[in-house]
């Protein structure tokens, strides 16, 4: 099965990829928006307040100014300390004050590093035209009169490019000492007469709010850090957005492919439940099988020895009958017609007879062998192949000292096996290396082996008369001989072929016809380390 | 061989039985013979189920075929050999069968010997002389009366 997805889901996928990035988009715009709103609300609060608390600073002086020195002013005039027509800004205008105090202020802010803030005590009709409001302003001065419950204005704007933050609060309202300086001119003091020519400053109305103070402080620290936050959260939602995504997709992924393996189980299962039943069935035929041909085998044997041995007593008496008449006086012609049937009918029939028979009895014993062959109980060992090898090269000791034959035995990896159906099995591949020997040449035989895979493949090849292609399958055939000449009952090569299916092994030829002919048997290989 | 001697052949088959016998002729063995057809005859001869049955306290050889209806081979040498009457006569089984499983019963058994009758005819006739002399050689016991 094609692992990750399937045909026909790739489209649904792209969709999902596409709603997923929408949902994670938006969610993170919104979380932007949300986080960008509040951080900057946060920020911008810290900002305000210390710009707040400045402004009540300032307001506190100029409370002090009204509140304390021009009271204590008026006192020492009062008391003729002072002159009546003294004035002097410095000393009495709390805006003066504060305006020069901030200057100071600010040279101290960037002694230490600060950027300085920015100050305005911004009037309609101011006495110093620096203080004049401009039309934001205005419009600020009119709010705080008609609404005296606001006690600050606040807001960001824009100067030149940079944002501000700027905090203006209401100046006092016009009190009655104020007057002195701010009512008519003509009763104010002759020195602030003379210095402030103009009307400016003057004819204010009594608890009129006259003028804002206000503070105007630049962002870009405060924005920094919103951008930071922001950015860290941003950065922290999108993480979890992708993780999210990508949990769902592994998810989905997972699932599908559980489903698609619980389905292949079922299909393996099921084709495991069908091969059982087949393998019960072909056990039973098997059975079956072997059964009759033990039966068979058997029950022929019986009527085969009576044929065999009655023929056999034929001979024997037919010849006692020749000695009789040769012996006797017989008539010529009668002994002319008695010769052929004495000397040729009789024993030629005799003969093909024997010989038939004895050829049944092997066909017989053969079929027995085999059937023997299914019946009989394995032991699966390890097996030692150089000493199994070693003993059936010995069985054949005579054969091959007879025919002068060189045998090579290589040092052999063990296998797994029954002792006695593998030592079969080579008796019969290293019987038929020596039998199918080339009349022409001398004959070499090796004998070798090595490990592939999980097999033990042994080879036993000779260069004898060889098995064109064509027959090679048929060798392993029942009862099949290549060589009709050569003594043996074609059964050598099926008796190997069965007891490899039997042990889980392999047998398969390599040949060139009146050359050499390979034989290699395949067998598990041992599961124990080999030294 | 003691003459008195009985040979007793339980074979099912008629020409088998006739090549024994025309065998223990050629070797010169002229003791009697009486041929059973089933394990069933045999044992009714032994036990004198049968008329004639056995004669206590004659000495008889039984040459046994495994093969057989109604009462087959094994089972009648298991009878023979638990019976302590019958239990000292020899029995040679003759049979077609080389199955070592079967082989290995029969010893077990306790027949004296075994053997496979060789469709090879001329190893037949030495098995079966080898036989002949086998009976000449051994004193067979008498067997115990009752």
């Amino acid at each position: 099965m094609a692992t990750g997805v399937r045909p026909g889901e790739t489209g649904s996928l792209k969709i999902q990829v596409i709603r997923s990035v929408v949902i994670c988009c938006l969610v993170m715009l919104a979380v932007g928006s949300v986080g960008y709103y509040f951080s900057q609300a946060y920020v911008l609060k810290q900002a305000e307040k210390n710009i707040t608390n400045l402004l009540l600073s300032h307001k506190g002086i100029h409370h002090y100014v009204q509140n304390t020195m021009l009271p204590a002013y008026k006192k020492y005039q009062d008391a003729g300390e002072i002159p009546s027509t003294f004035y002097a800004p410095e000393l009495l205008s709390s805006s003066y004050i504060v305006r020069v105090q901030h200057i100071f202020y600010n040279e101290e802010r960037q002694a230490a590093g600060l950027p300085p803030l920015y100050y305005k005590l911004a009037a309609n009709n101011p006495r110093n035209p620096v203080n004049k409001a401009d039309d934001l302003e205005k419009k600020l001065i009119e709010m705080f009169n008609e609404h005296r419950e606001m006690k600050s204005y606040r807001d960001i704007i824009e100067v030149n490019g940079k944002k501000n933050l700027y905090i203006a609060i209401p100046f006092l309202e016009n009190q009655a000492r104020c007057m002195r300086c701010h009512g008519k001119r003509e009763d104010a003091p002759k020195e602030l007469q003379a210095r402030y020519p103009g009307q400016g400053g003057f004819n204010e109305k009594l608890g009129e709010i006259r003028a804002i103070t206000s503070i105007r402080s630049p962002l870009d620290r405060e924005y920094t850090d919103i951008a930071i936050i922001v950015a860290v959260v941003f950065t922290g939602v999108l993480t979890l957005g992708i993780f999210f995504f990508f949990n769902g997709q592994l998810r989905s992924m997972v699932k599908q492919r559980t489903v698609a393996l619980e389905e292949e189980i079922e299909v393996r299962i099921q084709a495991e439940e069908a091969l059982k039943q087949v393998n019960n069935e072909l056990t039973a035929k098997n059975k079956d099988l072997e059964q009759i041909l033990y039966v068979a085998s058997h029950d022929l044997r019986s009527p085969l020895v009576n044929v065999q041995g009655f023929s056999k007593e034929l001979s024997r008496d037919f010849g006692d009958l020749c000695a009789t008449l040769n012996g006797e006086a017989v008539p010529p012609a009668l002994r002319d017609q008695l010769t052929p049937l004495l000397e040729e009918e009789i024993p030629q029939s005799l003969n093909f007879i024997l010989n038939s028979v004895t050829k049944m009895d092997q066909l017989l014993s053969g079929l027995l062998r085999i059937s023997r062959l299914g019946r009989a109980a394995l032991t699966i060992t390890d097996i030692d192949m150089n000493a199994l090898m070693s003993q059936v090269v010995a069985d054949h000791e005579y054969l091959l000292q007879e025919h002068n034959i060189a045998l090579d035995l290589l040092p052999l990896p063990q296998c797994r096996g029954d002792q006695v159906q593998i030592d079969q099995i080579f008796t019969n591949l290293l019987g038929n290396a020596i039998k199918f020997r080339h009349p022409d040449r001398p004959c070499r035989i090796k004998i070798s082996g090595e490990v592939t895979g999980d097999s033990a493949v042994y080879c036993v090849e000779d260069n004898g008369i060889g098995i064109a292609p064509e027959h090679q399958d048929k060798v392993f055939e029942i009862f099949h001989k290549l060589s009709p000449e050569i003594e043996g009952q074609g059964l050598g090569l099926n008796i190997v072929r069965k007891i490899l299916d039997r042990l889980g092994g392999r047998v398969w030829i390599e040949s060139a016809a009146g050359q050499y002919s390979r034989f290699f048997v395949a067998l598990p290989r041992t599961k124990t380390r080999q030294s | 061989m003691n003459s008195e001697v009985v040979i007793l052949i339980a074979e099912d088959d008629e020409g088998h039985a006739m090549l024994i016998r025309k065998n223990l002729v050629r070797a010169k063995i002229a003791n009697p013979i009486i041929h059973f057809k089933d394990g069933q005859e045999v044992l009714d001869f032994l036990y004198q189920r049968s008329k004639p049955g056995r004669v206590p306290g004659a000495a008889y050889m039984l040459l046994l075929d495994i093969r057989m209806p109604r009462v087959d081979g094994v089972e009648v040498l298991r009878q023979i050999k638990q019976d302590p009457n019958l239990s000292k006569m020899p029995v040679t089984m003759l049979t077609t069968t080389d199955d070592p499983k079967e082989v290995a019963n029969c010893h077990e058994l306790g027949c004296n010997n075994y053997i496979t009758k060789p469709i090879e005819y001329d190893k037949f006739v030495k098995t079966v002389e080898q036989l002949g002399l086998f009976f000449s050689v051994v004193t067979v016991p008498h067997l115990n009366g009752g």
